[in-house]
């Protein structure tokens, strides 16, 4: 925004999502618009319900807007059919859930070359990637472990280490240490820099996690499906740390429902 | 298949696994002692080697084991899988000694001293019985045959048969018997704390032994070494397929994980679905999986079975049929008289016989005459369908010399040489199939059994001879018999006229001469020449031959003859054959019909049953099919939250779709193969060791199997298909779930 001249990475433009229940409408996402610049860290913070979640499934099309559109460098997603928005997925973005989603059936390796297998990649090159990637996680060591034997942290890097398995230029992450403890999260927020830093990832982080959000170079407040406050988190810290303090007061018993 | 288990910690020493392996080997070595039919443990037939062996293995293992169990019983309490385990086994060991070599005891007293009052106790009074060939160790649980021949002729441990009861021997015996098959049940229950190593030497031992025991048996090994009773044999025979089928299994379990890496590595979808598959799932849906699978192979297998076992009764028809039927027939056609168009009799015949022989493909033919007649002898009389043959010839179309029961065809051009069968007075004619016939007095009892060679007595032949029994030929002194034309009928027939070679009948036709009362019929005596028997009921009774110039006479139609009858190479050529023939214009005037044309209605109606039960029995399959539908279903609704991580890495809905189908596509590979596997292995145990039918009512003595591969084929695809049509929606509901709902939740 600050350079109308440089294309963003990508851009949301009046997104709106509505779900029909029982003839009553529900505006979770109401005509947001934002854009993301290669190379930004930027954090969605938010009470819950407040439609981060689901804008982050927008713009990682796996939901479709009820109204708006999405462009990724300038291309118009709503014009793509389900297997090219798949094939865009698959080399365009990486994603980090929550509940780190790896598949249980196979190893920390075989998960992490996934996206590589779905695009057909089966060569040895891609095998060597991942096993670099796991090194990189420090988790070469649990290569051939299953999921349900590595711990929530553990987890949760394998599924990093997937997300870059494809190179993408954005990572979509949505809580991906809302589940983690204290040390185990650092683990994580540090190499979400470190990868930054070395490869220019553009990273939009859905968070409660305070320390986290104060660490992005952005971060993007939302309340009831509406952008609140979008500045550097630098700035604006301080203004911030009021809300984040009631969000984290009740994460505690959130956390215990899901867990 | 044993290493998969993680290891136990090893507490236990390994004799005391070595004990365990022991007590399984024990038990399967006596099983296939009891059901091989060469097996050398009839100590009476064989030699001291075999005896001295045997008992030095038993002293051996006593000297080994008690020991062993004595020690398990002292430290058992402190292993690991323990103390109760080790009390059992050697309360059932050391049980398993005391009886067993009492048993040997008593025989030993029983060849010693025969009428001890030790073996009258032992017996139950029974002792004396065996006068001086010792004494009876009827096991209580089915018998052992070999062991009962081996051991009869040998005074050392004689089996009766007549021994059985609850004799203090008898009980001694079944706890023999019945600790073993406990300490290998024990042995059994505690396969999974062996170590694995142990388990992996196991099933290479089994394996490598299944693969020798088949190579044996496919090379011909021997079946009876030993005399051995039908039972053993019966056995025996169908330790092939049974084996054959386990080393199959074991191949398959053996072949599957490199198959499996295979496969993984064409696709993400096929790796995806089979992790699916074979990774470990909730309980649940484990179960309900092997249940889909299950009914898949029942179902397919249920239709393998039955249309191996119609198509068997369908291939024993068709080639009943065809042993009294031309492949191939031609008939004259033409205008006769007021009659109109039709078939006409054939004046040109010996032309057309010469000409067909040139046909590509045609072996032999011959001409016959063929009329509607009566016959009669003293008692009875029936309608039949009288062939009048070149007997030779005819046979070389027909194979009726083949299906000869008694005299012979060649006599019907030699009816001088006609001659009843000699039975002198008092004495005993051997049948085909070793019954003896003998006097009407001593024909009622039954001969000696062991004088018969099972496998030679034909139930059909018991049968056949019972009917002979009936009735004799009338006693005629030899060489006075008047020269008469011959005539061959079948055995039915022959039974219904109570007719026998030698006898005399009248063969009325309806084609008389008009005398001064009006139409005078045609009357012929013919002597029986000989009766067939061709295993069709319809034949037996209604067909006769005769010499084609007597029929020909009788039906008023010297010089021509009704059709000319045709063998072809291969019965699948008849149609060809026919076709080619009718466009020939070499026979013009003449139609030209096969055999499926000849007998159109009924092949047809054959066709439409299998139809109808293939359709029926296809319902158990859609039943499967909707095994197969919840099994998905579940698979779904477990594995739902991975379609939204997969569409967000790249997966399209298609994508997701083909991989839940193929899910399906594994059940149904998988179960259409081992069903159909199974059915073609029942089967063969069946057709091997035959499973017998009252000849009386089906006319056939054993179940008739055929496999046709075409049929099998069909079952697996429609097996294989309806899976796949149940799979549909299931993997379509996953492939339209919302990505986003999967990945909210963990």
């Amino acid at each position: 925004m600050d350079e109308p001249t440089e294309t963003p990475l990508i851009r949301a433009q009046g997104l709106t999502r509505r779900f029909d229940r029982d003839g009553d409408t529900l505006t979770v996402l109401d005509r947001v618009s934002l854009s993301v610049n290669t190379g930004d860290m930027l954090a969605v913070v938010g009470a819950s319900g407040a439609g981060k979640s689901t804008l982050l499934h927008l713009l990682g099309t796996l939901d479709r807007p009820s109204d708006g559109k999405v462009f990724f460098g300038g291309q118009d997603l709503s014009e793509l059919d389900d297997r090219e928005l798949a094939d865009f997925r698959n080399r365009h973005l990486g994603f980090v859930f929550q509940f780190h989603h790896l598949l249980p059936e196979f190893t920390a390796v075989e998960n992490v070359l996934m996206p590589a297998w779905i695009s057909g990649d089966r060569t040895r090159a891609a095998t060597e990637r991942a096993e670099s990637l796991l090194e990189e996680m420090g988790l070469s060591a649990r290569r051939a472990h299953r999921p349900g034997e590595l711990s929530g942290g553990e987890q949760q890097r394998v599924a990093l280490a997937r997300a870059l398995m494809m190179e993408p230029p954005l990572v979509l992450a949505d809580e991906p240490t809302g589940n983690l403890d204290s040390a185990s999260s650092a683990l994580v927020h540090d190499l979400f820099f470190r990868i930054h830093e070395t490869r220019g990832t553009t990273f939009l982080v859905v968070t409660h996690n305070p320390a986290l959000a104060q660490q992005m170079t952005r971060v993007v407040t939302m309340q009831d499906g509406r952008v609140l406050d979008d500045g550097l988190a630098l700035g604006g810290g301080t203004a911030l740390g009021g809300g984040l303090a009631l969000e984290t007061g009740d994460l505690g018993p959130e956390m215990g429902d899901r867990a | 298949m044993g290493t998969d288990v993680p290891p136990v910690a090893p507490v236990r020493p390994r004799w005391a696994d070595a004990v365990i392996l022991a007590s399984l080997a024990h038990a399967l070595f006596w099983v296939l002692a009891w059901t091989l039919p060469w097996m050398p443990l009839s100590l009476g037939e064989v030699s001291w080697f075999w005896k001295g062996l045997w008992a030095a293995s038993a002293t051996g293992s006593l000297l080994v084991m008690v020991p062993a169990l004595l020690l398990a019983w002292k430290h058992g309490s402190r292993w690991k899988h323990g103390t109760g385990l080790w009390r059992g086994f050697s309360v059932l060991g050391l049980l398993h000694y005391v009886s067993m070599f009492l048993c040997f005891g008593t025989a030993w007293v029983a060849w010693s001293f025969p009428s001890s009052p030790w073996i009258q106790w032992m017996t139950g009074g029974n002792g004396a019985a065996t006068g001086g060939s010792g004494v009876s160790l009827q096991l209580p649980f089915g018998s052992s045959p070999q062991s009962v021949t081996g051991f009869e002729s040998d005074p050392m441990m004689a089996l009766g048969e007549s021994f059985g009861g609850a004799t203090p021997l008898n009980l001694l015996a079944a706890v023999t018997v019945g600790t073993a098959v406990l300490m290998a049940l024990l042995g059994l229950l505690q396969w999974r704390t062996l170590r694995p190593g142990t388990r992996w030497a196991v099933w290479l031992g089994l394996d490598v032994g299944a693969l020798t025991g088949l190579g044996f048996m496919l090379s011909g090994g021997p079946t009876a070494l030993n005399g051995s009773s039908r039972s053993t044999e019966a056995t025996g025979l169908a330790w092939a397929p049974a084996l054959g089928f386990w080393v199959l299994v074991r191949l398959i379990l053996r072949a599957a994980p490199g198959v499996l890496r295979w496969m993984e590595r064409r696709s993400f979808r096929v790796k995806v679905a089979l992790r699916h598959l074979t990774a470990r799932k909730s309980r649940f849906l484990t179960v309900i999986g092997w249940l889909s699978i299950l009914a898949v192979v029942l179902s397919s297998c249920a239709l393998a079975i039955t249309l191996s076992v119609m198509g068997g009764f369908r291939m024993d028809l068709k080639q009943k049929m065809l042993g009294n039927h031309p492949h191939v027939l031609v008939q004259a056609t033409g205008t006769n008289g007021t009659q109109g168009a039709g078939l006409v009799p054939m004046g040109q015949w010996a032309r057309v016989v010469r000409q067909s022989r040139d046909v590509q493909g045609v072996v032999a033919a011959t001409a016959f005459v063929q009329g509607k007649v009566m016959v009669t002898s003293a008692t009875n009389l029936a309608g039949v369908e009288l062939y009048g043959i070149d007997a030779a010839e005819f046979s070389s179309v027909v194979r009726l010399d083949e299906q000869m029961e008694s005299g012979d065809l060649a006599w019907l051009d030699a009816p001088e040489r006609i001659q009843a069968p000699r039975v002198p007075s008092g004495g005993t004619v051997v049948l085909r199939g070793g019954i003896t016939r003998g006097s009407p007095g001593d024909a009622e009892s039954p001969t000696h059994p062991k004088a018969v060679d099972p496998k030679a007595v034909d139930p059909r032949t018991v049968d056949r001879a019972k009917k002979d029994l009936g009735f004799k030929p009338a006693e005629r002194p030899k060489g006075s018999l008047e020269v008469l034309p011959g005539i061959v009928i079948g055995r039915e027939l022959a039974f219904s006229l109570r007719l026998h070679v030698g006898d005399e009948l009248q063969i009325v036709t309806p084609r008389g001469t008009l005398g001064p009362q009006g139409m005078m019929p045609t009357r012929s005596t013919f002597r029986v020449a000989g009766v067939f028997y061709s295993g069709m009921y319809e034949y037996d009774m209604k067909n006769a031959y005769v010499q084609r110039e007597e029929a020909a006479r009788l039906m008023r139609m010297v010089g021509t003859v009704s059709a000319v009858g045709l063998r072809v190479s291969s019965l699948e050529q008849a149609p060809h054959v026919a076709q080619v023939m009718a466009r020939d214009a070499r026979f013009a005037g003449h139609r030209v019909r096969d055999w499926q044309g000849q007998n159109r209605n009924l092949f047809g109606a054959l066709a439409l049953e299998r139809l109808a039960m293939f359709v029926v029995l296809a319902l158990g399959v859609v039943v499967a099919g909707f095994c197969v539908f919840a099994t998905l279903t579940l698979m779904v609704e477990e594995k739902g939250n991975q379609v939204g991580v997969l569409r967000a890495m790249g997966s399209s809905r298609r994508d997701i779709l083909q991989i839940f189908l193929l899910e399906g596509l594994g059940v149904g590979v998988l179960g259409s193969l081992l069903g159909v596997g199974l059915g073609v292995g029942l089967c063969m145990v069946v057709q091997r060791a035959g499973l017998p039918l009252n000849p009386e009512v089906y006319y056939i003595d054993s179940f008739p199997i055929h496999f046709e591969p075409l049929e099998l084929t069909m079952v697996a695809l429609v097996s294989v298909l309806t899976t796949l049509v149940a799979t549909m929606v299931p993997a379509h509901i996953a492939s339209t779930r919302s990505p986003v709902d999967a990945v909210r939740y963990g």
